[in-house]
């Protein structure tokens, strides 16, 4: 783990550079609170490198959506060089990866399916991500996926527990996936982080999201910017994030959010870790 | 069995619920897996799943389309969760970009009774996949789906290019009035045959109901003819279809 991020660096904000919402380079001029970007570019080293040059300082992350670590079989060498050239343009320590697919044989599906909570799921994974790390030049952490519809008899943060043991790398916790999970189990938003060892968590994402209902079930709609944070997890946040001892990043995914709603959301969400923002030397 | 093969199965059951009965009974440890599917859970997943893929694929280009189909059990409410349940749903490409999964799911499902429709519901759906898919595509150097093209449009159809015209043109005949069906204003339409030319000009797709005799000087351009020779075949009305056809932009200034 490198430069910055070799400490809790604070909040940031994911930022997908194909999205015309927010504007990052209007948000870079606002002078808010932004402690760090996570670059989503789709592969697209140009975007990556405009966004480094335009960033000065800044610390940048880099989050990839292609290096599939759920599929068995042989690594997407294009997928994998490019997130190896994102990375570097960036100057990112760490690439984050869904534990998802968009891809299923030669079939591109659109819509994220997540990993299934199996023991063979999570050792293909670990497996995956083990040779991935050795072909980037910085670590790949996992991230836990959203769901719908979780197939398999793990808790998701007993397979996250189990891919990073088996792996040895660090992982994201989202937080709003983590929920969209217990929804879908009926179980407590926290339920099963005690049992989680919170020390491989580095980095920690927030989203806004809607909760929706069909036939008598809730839907947990990870839309991002368009929303507004789940009070819930925002008291997720506040939880969890101090019980993470090796935590470097807080990031809000905000696509689709306007300018207003992205001060906001950076405003609630360094309010949930304002005990870590001054322990950090923040005022 | 292979995760793979798993994940396919939950894909597909997300598409189609009604086989969940044959996925719990697999046998062996793959079965398992597949048996800890919630049932409930299952059948709320496909109706949002459905509404996403309707949303964000099909709505923006076909709404009037989706608006005149319906399923014989559930209605217009049914439409979207008969469709990702087609066959022709697993040939999209990306979101749908060449409409196959739209059109060879919804002329599955009309052939195969699982879709109802208005008498010119093939016509709309034609005619709003030219405005949505077919000419964007082309503006952009993309190849069309040529099968699904030659499925759905008219035998009649005719794209006609090279010099003097200004660009493809495609000469589609139509029975209804299907400018007014897409556009909303008509709830129930009479038969109203008349041809469409479809054409991109400037980045826009343009179409237009052309005076009769267009469609005749335009396949006489085609085929090598000069304007005198236009003239000459179809007379006055030659002169102003040439006219009309310099104004559509289909023929250059």
């Amino acid at each position: 783990m490198a430069g910055a991020f070799e400490r809790f660096v604070g909040v940031g904000l994911g930022i997908d550079v194909h999205s015309p919402a927010p504007d990052w380079r209007a948000l870079l001029g606002r002078g808010l609170p932004i402690d760090f970007l996570e670059v989503y570019t789709r592969g697209a080293a140009d975007q990556a490198r405009a966004v480094r040059a335009a960033c000065g300082d800044l610390p940048l992350l880099y989050h990839d959506d292609a290096l599939d670590p759920i599929l068995p079989g042989a690594l997407d060498d294009q997928a994998v060089a490019r997130a190896g050239e994102n990375m570097a343009a960036v100057g990112a320590p760490w690439c984050v990866s869904e534990l998802a697919t968009r891809r299923l044989g030669a079939r591109y599906l659109d819509f994220f399916q997540p990993i299934l909570l199996t023991e063979e799921a999570a050792r293909v994974a670990a497996e995956q991500l083990r040779r991935l790390n050795a072909a980037l030049p910085g670590a790949v952490v996992p991230e836990n996926p959203p769901f719908l519809l979780p197939v398999g008899p793990l808790h998701v943060l007993e397979l996250v527990a189990r891919v990073v043991d088996q792996a040895k790398v660090s992982c994201v916790l989202d937080l709003g996936h983590l929920l969209s999970f217990q929804l879908c189990r009926g179980l407590p938003p926290l339920a099963g982080v005690d049992d989680f060892p919170l020390g491989a968590v580095v980095e920690l994402h927030v989203a806004g999201a809607e909760l929706e209902e069909a036939q008598g079930q809730v839907i947990y709609r990870d839309t991002h910017g368009a929303s507004e944070l789940p009070p819930t997890l925002l008291e997720m946040l506040a939880e969890v994030a101090p019980r993470c001892p090796n935590l470097r990043a807080v990031t809000i995914e905000v696509e689709d959010a306007d300018q207003d709603r992205v001060a906001r959301q950076l405003d609630q969400t360094r309010q949930a870790v304002a005990g870590l923002l001054a322990a950090r030397g923040d005022p | 069995m292979s995760l793979l093969d798993q994940m396919a199965w939950v894909e597909r059951l997300v598409r189609r619920p009604d086989e969940l009965a044959a996925a719990r009974a697999v046998a062996g440890a793959d079965g398992e897996v597949l048996r800890t599917v919630d049932a409930e859970r299952l059948a709320a997943v496909h109706e949002t799943f459905a509404e996403l893929v309707v949303g964000r694929w099909w709505a923006p280009g076909f709404p009037a389309s989706l608006a005149a189909l319906r399923c014989p059990r559930d209605g217009p409410a049914g439409v979207g969760r008969r469709l990702v349940r087609e066959a022709a749903f697993e040939e999209a490409v990306g979101e749908d970009e060449t409409g196959r999964a739209l059109i060879g799911g919804a002329l599955d499902a009309l052939e195969g009774g699982r879709l109802e429709g208005p008498p010119w519901i093939r016509e709309l759906l034609a005619y709003e996949y030219l405005l949505a898919v077919g000419l964007p595509r082309r503006a952009r150097g993309q190849a069309p789906d040529a099968a699904l093209e030659a499925r759905l449009l008219p035998p009649e159809a005719a794209w006609l290019a090279g010099a003097p015209l200004a660009t493809e043109v495609l000469v589609c005949p139509f029975g209804w009035p299907v400018a007014e069906l897409a556009g909303g204003e008509l709830v129930e339409a009479e038969p109203d045959p008349h041809d469409r030319l479809l054409f991109v000009s400037g980045g826009e797709v343009l179409d237009a109901a052309p005076p009769p005799e267009a469609a005749d000087a335009l396949q006489l351009l085609a085929g090598g003819a000069d304007e005198g020779a236009v003239l000459a075949a179809l007379g006055p009305d030659g002169a102003a279809a040439v006219a009309w056809l310099r104004e559509a932009g289909a023929l250059p200034e």
